[in-house]
């Protein structure tokens, strides 16, 4: 592991570095660009500090592993890119409804299919929302740095701990691949699982205000039952509406009910801002290097960063709607979040999209000159 | 200041290695870098490139579309990235690539420094080292850090066996030029 200060390291080795100081203690994953670095890391670290890594067959049995691990008592991550991702989503599901605290790590390349496998991109914003199958409600975080892979990966595993679910790393190639400075911190604050406090422990479902049950371990005496089919409290097996109906809705609940704490934007220069450029992730760098340069040249341009991408930050977004004549969305696809945004402005302001695919990211040139056309 | 450097060449010669250790050398020195990588699917002989990006700010265009350095070390990656040289750059070849190229595909509007890299490498006993002899040049020629400040970082990152001949590969390149 890296000493504390500052290092110049790679986007992966600062997020499985975070990873590592967050308490992760499994990995299990299959080789895919640009991911790699995460797994090859891992497996040389994990050992060193009582950890298992295991390269699996493919990514379903990954997606297995990290699960089985997390309910033996290990805090448990997966790394892959777009086409691992989708092998990864059934299971994922499982985890939403066996509500399996784990970190599922998507290093975004440029699709569909294989695509340009060793190039970036942000495509996979839905998958990350609705890949997996059924209704739950996704945590997904989006780092725009080297140093953000680290931080929002010990938040990613805090987070996973406190709402008892997998959440989403959303990274993307460009950071994944690119090296610049880290500052790694001499602590970071870690949280644990909630355990059972007695010897009677009721694993899926609570009276607590947060909906989080506490979570048994295996080996510990408690009966204990983990199915993807609908279920009791206990864990056993039933399809009586009811149990489903309670079950969704506080898989669901327990994510809404937390969203002020999930909400994590940066804003920039917003104060007088007309014109507002909501981004995340590599392409919020050059978004922050053109309102930087309008900015230098008068223009009244500012940003929005999303840190966290789901839930949506609506409150964010719609009060931005009021206050600025129009919004701009830079992202590596064809039009996602914007989707979002659109939704959420409802006719308030201008939206419109600074969109780009085939591996590259929009340039400060190019986002410069669509906030120079909005404020005419 | 900032400056955008490429450096390019194929898959097996070094490239990636040069650009991490040029861009762990100028972070030593206090610089603001960003370093990224790109590649094919080979393992061996495929296109292969490093972007270095160094700056006295934080830095936020982070992927390059120009550069003011382009250090090249294959003649497919020469015709490649040529014309993403700004005006008035520098280019910094491989004298074998340089020989091997037709009048027609010079630039007038760029500094052309042509060092026998390969060669030099290939004498010191290893061609391996031609992107350190580059990365020599390299320095001298702009001035961004010290040899030292470079020799320090390629100690810390290379294999002891490889270190003295990469090592002396960084000196002949830098005496190559005059300063």
């Amino acid at each position: 592991m890296l000493k504390p200060g500052r290092h110049l390291v790679l986007g992966n080795i600062a997020l499985a570095e975070g990873a590592l100081r967050a308490g992760c203690r499994f990995f299990a994953g299959y080789p895919i660009t640009p991911a790699n670095e995460i797994a090859h890391y891992m497996s040389q670290e994990l050992p060193k500090v009582g950890g298992y890594y295991v390269q699996m067959e493919d990514e379903l049995a990954s997606m297995a592993a990290v699960i089985g691990a997390s309910w033996a008592g290990a805090k448990a991550m997966t790394a892959t890119s777009g086409p691992g991702f989708s092998l990864m989503q059934e299971n994922i599901s499982y985890a939403y409804m066996t509500e399996t605290p784990c970190v599922v790590v998507d290093v975004q390349r440029s699709g569909p299919s294989t695509g340009q496998a060793t190039m970036p991109s942000q495509q996979d914003v839905y998958q990350a929302r609705y890949g997996a199958h059924g209704d739950y409600e996704a945590v997904a975080l989006t780092p725009w740095s080297v140093q953000e892979m680290f931080d929002l990966t010990v938040r990613a595993f805090n987070l996973a701990e406190r709402l008892r679910m997998p959440i989403i790393l959303l990274a993307d190639g460009m950071i994944g691949h690119m090296s610049e400075k880290l500052v790694v911190p001499e602590e970071v604050e870690v949280e644990e699982r909630r355990r059972p406090s007695g010897r009677e422990c009721t694993p899926f479902d609570t009276d607590d205000p947060s909906l989080v049950p506490e979570m048994p371990l295996f080996g510990e005496g408690y009966e204990l039952l983990v199915t993807g089919s609908a279920h009791r409290p206990s864990g056993r097996r039933d399809y009586t509406p009811k149990y489903l109906q309670r079950k969704i809705w506080r898989i669901r609940e327990k994510v809404l009910r937390a969203e002020p704490e999930l909400r994590d934007v940066v804003e920039y220069e917003l104060g007088d801002a007309e014109v507002a450029v909501i981004s995340y992730g590599a392409s919020a760098r050059p978004s922050y290097g053109a309102v930087r340069e309008a900015r230098s040249k008068g223009l009244k341009a500012g940003m929005l960063r999303l840190r966290t991408l789901w839930p949506f930050p609506e409150e964010v977004v719609s009060k931005l709607a009021e206050a600025v004549k129009s919004i701009i969305v830079v992202e590596m696809n064809m039009g996602k979040v914007v989707r979002e945004v659109e939704r959420v402005v409802c006719g308030r302001c201008e939206v419109s999209l600074v969109s780009k695919v085939g591996g590259v990211l929009p340039t400060v040139g190019e986002v410069y000159d669509a906030i120079r056309r909005a404020v005419r | 200041m900032r400056r955008d450097i490429i450096i390019c060449g194929a898959g097996g010669q070094g490239v990636v290695l040069a650009g991490e250790l040029l861009s762990q050398a100028l972070f030593d020195e206090g610089y603001e870098v960003v370093n990224t990588r790109s590649y094919g699917a080979e393992a061996r002989g495929g296109r292969c490139r490093s972007e270095v990006i160094v700056s006295d700010e934080e830095i936020y265009d982070i992927q390059l579309t120009e550069a003011d350095i382009l250090i090249v070390m294959s003649l497919p990656a020469y015709r490649r990235y040529i014309e993403r040289l700004r005006p008035g750059g520098l280019i910094l070849l491989d004298e074998e690539v340089y020989k091997a190229l037709s009048p027609g595909e010079l630039r007038e509007d760029v500094e052309v420094i042509s060092i026998p890299a390969s060669e030099i490498a290939s004498r010191l006993g290893n061609p391996i080292v031609a992107n350190m002899v580059l990365l020599g040049a390299l320095i001298r020629k702009t001035g961004l850090i010290s040899l030292e400040r470079l020799k320090e970082a390629v100690s810390r990152r290379v294999r002891p066996s490889m270190r003295e001949i990469n090592l002396k590969a960084l000196e002949e390149g830098y005496e190559a030029l005059e300063g």
